[in-house]
């Protein structure tokens, strides 16, 4: 424990020194076989990731692909950051959200610690129907290519965006390039939707729901998708309701999250209050 | 304190067997074997695998060490005890295991605390006594932490203490994790035997926590949830469920079953949201058993045997079938060498779970079931339909799916508006499998789907469907039957389809004579009869009623409609004392202010007009409801409007509507006002106040007040404005067109409008093709496409527009166009006796008022088609007689009255109508009968040989201002040739007039 508090009291003072700050991002480089090393995080591209050492000015380059996973170290427990974003929504919590953000977003590619408050990121932006912008951000989980779930997550909310900005040329690109089946059904249903066409799509919505009914990474973004189908077809309580569903079955994922802003949204219109937001 | 002292006896058989041992020990005592030799020889039964020998040594051994102090005999005895807890524990001899433990760990020098507690856990759980399981669990789990609490209180055994420092001190290695964890297994799982579920909480939760295997995990949270759903605590029911995905215990064949307990539960207590993980979580029958086979041959091969599949189910191992009895367990069974193998008990566990799974009916069409039914309650129908449609198509005969298609039925039905989808799945689902109580039920469910919402085409749709239903004498299955075919007859009259209500409720009296439908089938049937005008049946039937019941909720109907019967056969007096004695004996019934309202119109019949007013009144004053105001309130101000009393008829308007305020018939009112203000010369006034509630209510395609309103605009407009009033209207109806957003008022503005400009016709040849939906078009505006459709003699929507005001506006005073329409539309057809009973129709309707003369004139003409010659002549001859008919119908009627003769032959007396017409009616419709009359006239006198006077005719048609420019003209002009015609041209110019005269002898008659 006094180890501990050690390190948590080291990581806070690199962290309130402008001139550490000025340094790079202080964080944990962990190694396909392991190791851990601690770091500051300067700058990235799709291939390399620079960074220097503790107190060591010298720039060095590690491929990104070497890199297993990178552990940012904050002055604060990543669930209390969440916490602290809570159930707000609106443009407001998305701003706040993108500021605290904004340091750590170019090296999204890389697996870390802040993706659980990058997802919900992304999901706000849609919600927000900042479709470009979640685009943007889904390029960086697309280009998480040592692995293929957050690059499968990076392929939806790359999707989902073109889909609710009606570039369906660039949504065509992704659902070529879905290899999973249940991917490709997820997929071809939210273009179904977005296409104007809610009850095509809802079936195909229930198709994947019954014979993926344990692809519960899948099964999530379904259902959400599920609600979005019921408010396009006009039927607002059902939609209210797949998307409470939606919040408490899959409660601590980034999509019940965003379904339970949306049956916020739908209760409040249900009840004729003002929602805030778009 | 001897061997019995230490041993607690649990049962007879024990006893027994203890009994036996304790003989077996005196005779080996007997022998005077030394307690080294006990020692020796039971080591050696032990090593040979001989267990019962071994353990009756070692009783043996325990028996002659029983007196000795020795600290080095006691540390012996003590390791034996253990050692002889183990040999029972092979043997199954759980609960003596159990008590020598327990005597084990009471005596010093303990080399084994803790396993000795642990394997009395194992064997109290086994046995199964869950209170001391749970306890020693406990026990064990606290003595593991802290064992020199423990071993401090040790007392010394055989009646002296002998503690020492040393017995403080447990050397005895820890338990391991797995060992710690199963401690908590079992500690929860006696918890949950004992139903203490919020103890066994603590225990399941430890071991989420700690196991490291996850099938362990996932049927620690399977059993937690269990105990949360017990206490209930279901919002720490929902955290779990997530974690269950994540281990492999979805393919634990308990956990499965016991997720469809679980999810059952949840479901029942509205706990949605986590009931339906679970139900997905299930895996099929079929692949679970695949996936559990591969685990099986795995376990046998492990017992050595061969890796079929084989054994029996205990009650024991089936915790959660509980259907087996344990002797049908195999326990031992030959190996591929022939030779007897003792299976492990987990083998034996897996054997009979998956004997049990086998047996089980599949049950993923019971689990899609459940969720269809979950979905459905979460309102989350798409997806409820798609499961139950899945249930159906497995098997669609079996009980659930038959479940399955009344929720689907209803799902289209009340949720996702596919009606018709819904109407034809169910009726298909009927006519497949007709027998039995579902087909009833789906029938049931659409009739009382459909009736309240008016859709009674669609509830008729049923009934071909009923008749092919297998019949019962099921008194379950009866009950919808009587209702179902109630409603039918129901349909059938708010369908005005009163043959096929007489029949159905007759069907009702009849085939169900006990029902509890029968008094109201009762009443309807009569009442249908009365609406076919079979008044003397119907009134039979209100009698029969009211001796049956004369108590009864339709008693006082009855009496009331008793005397609409009388009034329907033209018995006034008898109907006047049938609706006194209601009036005076009924004062509360609900039709009291209709009989009111009769009495008051046969008043009015008779001219007694206070009495009448007075009845209006009483009617008015009881009336209920705003619909039985209204008729009494305008009957009496048509009877001030004769009388010219405009004051009373503000009175009477202004009360109604004080009384109904937006209940009553407001336009209608303003309508009334109105008159009294044209009577008044108050012309701006009323106008004012006409347009206003033209714009107010006009939008209401019933409001037949509004069409009212239109009518009198457009008669104050042709008979009381100059040009400049009257373009100021006109203008103010194209603003309100332009401001219009309502079809239907839009409409009645524009019909309005082409009154005041009279191209009503041609308003309604556009609105012909312009409206293929006539749902918004009030009265005056089908009555414009009538009229246009009979101009232009097209008949295609004639049915259609009847049907229309037959169904929406029966009593509109517009009705007559349509029926017009469809009386020259049966004309057209050569449906000559049906036009004729539509003609019949219209003139009960409508008397002799000159805006159905038409139908005295087609009923001749249809007559005349019949060649029912007198009928026809008598048919025109009507026409002559009636004041309000004077004028351009005498024209026709004389005229048709020459063709029923021409038809007859009769030269002479057609000659002498058609002259008469040409002479007397040349003036009416432009002409047009006298120019017809002409040409007839010279037929005849061709048919005479008068050729000289056919020539005359023809020179006199042309000689006749009133038709020579007439296109009938032109066949005369062809007779008498140019030179002729140039003549007689030439001769009219010049101002000439002609004294042209045919006398034919005739004799007429009309």
């Amino acid at each position: 424990m006094k180890v501990k508090g050690l390190i948590m009291s080291m990581m806070i003072c690199s962290l309130c020194s402008a001139q550490e700050r000025a340094e790079g991002l202080p964080a944990l480089l962990q190694a396909p076989n392991g190791k851990k090393v601690r770091v500051f995080i300067q700058e990235a591209d799709d291939r390399v990731l620079q960074f220097n050492a503790p107190k060591s000015t010298t720039i060095m380059r590690a491929p990104i692909a070497k890199v297993q996973e990178v552990t940012f170290i904050l002055d604060e427990d990543v669930v209390e950051i969440e916490a602290r974003f809570g159930r707000d929504s609106g443009e407001q919590a998305r701003a706040e959200l993108e500021r605290f953000l904004t340091p750590y977003v170019p090296f999204m590619s890389l697996k870390n610690n802040l993706y659980p408050l990058f997802f919900k990121q992304i999901e706000l932006e849609l919600l927000e129907g900042r479709y470009a912008q979640a685009g943007l951000y889904a390029e960086y989980l697309l280009g998480c290519r040592a692995h293929s779930d957050i690059q499968l997550k990076g392929q939806r909310y790359a999707l989902i965006s073109a889909l609710k900005a009606k570039n369906f040329k660039e949504a065509a690109k992704h659902i070529e390039a879905a290899d999973a089946p249940v991917a490709e059904q997820y997929f071809k249903a939210a273009h179904t939707l977005h296409q104007g066409e809610p009850k095509e799509a809802m079936q195909e919505v229930i198709e994947i729901i019954i014979e993926h009914a344990n692809e519960v990474e899948w099964l999530a973004p379904t259902e959400f998708l599920a609600a979005e189908i019921y408010l396009e077809l006009g039927m607002t309580n059902s939609a209210r309701k797949t998307a409470d569903q939606v919040a408490n079955m899959y409660e601590g994922s980034e999509v019940a999250w965003a379904a339970s802003l949306l049956e916020e949204r739908l209760y409040n219109a249900l009840n004729g209050m003002e929602t805030g937001g778009k | 304190m001897g061997l019995r002292k230490i041993i607690r006896v649990p049962s007879g058989w024990l006893s027994g067997l203890l009994f036996f041992s304790c003989f077996c020990c005196a005779q080996v005592m007997g022998q005077s074997a030394s307690p080294g030799e006990l020692l020796r020889d039971s080591e050696a039964a032990v090593q040979s695998g001989d267990y019962e020998e071994a353990a009756v040594l070692m009783y043996d051994y325990l028996s002659a060490v029983e007196q000795s102090d020795a600290e080095r005999v006691v540390r012996i005895a003590q390791d034996v005890r253990f050692r002889l807890s183990t040999v029972l524990i092979e043997l199954d001899r759980l609960d003596e295991a159990a008590v020598l433990l327990e005597t084990y760990i009471k005596q010093p020098f303990v080399a084994k605390p803790r396993q000795a507690r642990k394997l009395m856990v194992t064997c109290f759980f086994e046995t199964p006594d869950y209170e001391n399981a749970a306890q020693y669990a406990s026990n064990a789990i606290v003595f593991n932490a802290n064992p020199r609490v423990e071993a401090v209180r040790k007392k010394m055994g055989y009646d002296r203490e002998l503690e020492t420092d040393k017995e403080t001190e447990v050397t005895e290695e820890s338990y391991t994790d797995e060992e710690v964890v199963s401690l908590y297994q079992l500690q929860g799982e006696s918890l949950f035997n004992l139903k203490r579920w919020a103890e066994a909480v603590p225990a399941y939760e430890y071991v989420i926590e700690h196991a490291q295997q996850s099938q362990q995990k996932g049927y620690a949270i399977m059993q937690l949830v269990n105990s949360l759903i017990e206490i209930p605590d279901f919002e720490r029911v929902q955290s779990y469920i997530p974690q269950l995905y994540a281990t492999d215990s979805r393919y634990d064949i308990r956990v499965n079953l016991a997720l469809l307990n679980v999810a059952g539960a949840l479901v029942d207590a509205e706990e949605y949201s986590s009931a339906l993980p679970l139900y997905r979580m299930i895996v099929p029958k079929e692949e679970l058993l695949a996936f559990q086979e591969k685990r099986l041959k795995k376990l046998r091969v492990e017992s050595g045997l061969p890796p079929e599949i084989g054994g029996q189910v205990t009650q024991a191992e089936l915790l959660v079938f509980g259907a087996v009895d344990e002797s049908e367990v195999e326990t031992e069974e030959l190996d591929e060498d022939g030779e007897l193998q003792k299976k492990s008990k987990e083998l034996r566990e897996h054997e009979a779970l998956m004997k049990a799974l086998e047996a089980m009916p599949p049950y993923e069409v019971d689990v899609e079931f459940r969720m269809a039914e979950v979905y459905r309650l979460v309102d989350r129908p798409y997806e409820g339909l798609a499961l139950y449609e899945r249930v159906m198509e497995a098997n669609p005969t079996n009980q659930i799916a038959q479940g399955s298609i009344y929720e689907r039925t209803d799902l289209m039905l009340k949720k996702l508006g596919r009606r018709d989808e819904a109407i034809d799945g169910a009726l298909a689902y009927i006519e497949t499998y007709p027998e039995g109580l579902m087909p009833r039920q789906l029938a049931y469910l659409l009739s009382t789907y459909l009736q309240p919402r008016q859709q009674f085409k669609q509830v008729k749709r049923i009934a071909p469907y009923l008749d092919k239903m297998a019949p019962t004498e099921d008194e379950g299955i009866l009950v919808y039957d009587r209702e179902l075919y109630f409603m039918q007859a129901v349909a059938d009259l708010m369908l005005f389809n009163f043959e096929g209500s007489e029949r159905g409720f007759g069907y009702m009296l009849d085939t169900f004579p006990g029902s509890d439908q029968y008094p109201s089938s009762l009443y309807w049937y009569a009442m249908s009869k009365l609406f076919l005008e079979k008044h003397a049946e119907a009134k039979e039937q209100f009698e029969r009623y009211l001796a049956l019941y004369p108590e009864a909720g339709y008693s006082d109907e009855c009496d009331y409609q008793i005397g609409v019967c009388l009034f329907g056969q033209d018995l006034y007096d008898e109907a006047m004392e049938q609706f006194t004695l209601l009036i005076e004996t009924h004062p509360d019934s609900a039709v009291f202010p209709d009989a009111c309202s009769m009495r008051g119109d046969i008043f009015g019949s008779r001219g007694e007009l206070d009495e009448a007013v007075a009845d209006y009144e009483r009617a008015i004053d009881a009336a209920g409801t705003a619909a039985k105001a209204t008729y009494p309130t305008f009957q009496m101000v048509e009877i001030f409007q004769a009388e010219a009393r405009y004051e009373r008829i503000i009175n009477a308007i202004e009360l109604y509507l004080a009384t109904w305020g937006d209940q009553a018939n407001i336009s209608k009112a303003v309508y009334w006002l109105g008159r009294t203000k044209i009577k008044q010369d108050k012309l701006d006034e009323a106008i004012d106040a006409y347009m206003e509630a033209l714009v107010a209510y006009g939008d209401n395609v019933l409001e037949d007040g509004v069409d009212l309103i239109v009518d009198e605009l457009s008669k104050i407009a042709r008979n009381y404005l100059n040009q400049e009033k009257l373009d100021v209207l006109r203008e103010r109806i194209h603003v309100e067109i332009e401001k219009s957003t309502e079809l239907t008022l839009a409409l009645r503005l524009r019909v309005l409008l082409a009154s005041l400009d009279k191209n009503v016709e041609a308003l309604g040849e556009q609105l012909l093709v312009e409206l293929r939906d006539l749902d918004q078009a009030s009265p005056p505006v089908l009555a414009a496409i009538c009229k246009a459709a009979v101009a232009r003699g097209e008949y295609g929507r004639a049915e259609e527009l009847l049907t229309i005001f037959v169904e929406q506006f029966d009593e509109s005073a517009f009705i007559d166009e349509a029926l017009k329409l469809y009386a020259f539309a049966q004309m057209d057809a050569g449906q000559y006796e049906e036009a004729i009973e539509t003609i019949q129709e219209t003139q009960e309707r409508y008397g002799t008022i000159r805006k159905v003369v038409w139908a005295q004139l087609l009923r001749a003409e249809a007559l005349l088609s019949l060649k029912r010659y007198d009928e026809a002549h008598e048919a025109n001859s009507g026409v002559l007689g009636v004041p309000a008919w004077r004028g351009e119908p005498v024209a026709q009627a004389t005229y048709q009255l020459g063709k029923v003769e021409e038809a007859r032959g009769q030269w002479l007396k057609a000659h002498a109508f058609y002259q008469r017409t040409y002479f007397q009616y040349k003036g009416y419709a432009k002409g047009y009968w006298a120019a017809e009359a002409y040409l007839a006239s010279a037929r005849c006198l061709e048919q005479l040989g008068l050729e000289n006077d056919r020539r005359n005719t023809f020179r006199a048609m042309l000689f006749d201002p009133y038709v020579n420019e007439l296109e009938q003209a032109s066949y005369a002009r062809e007779v008498l040739g140019v030179d002729e015609v140039a003549e007689i041209e030439v001769y009219l110019e010049t101002g000439g007039t002609t004294n042209i005269n045919v006398q034919v002898v005739a004799e007429v008659d009309a």
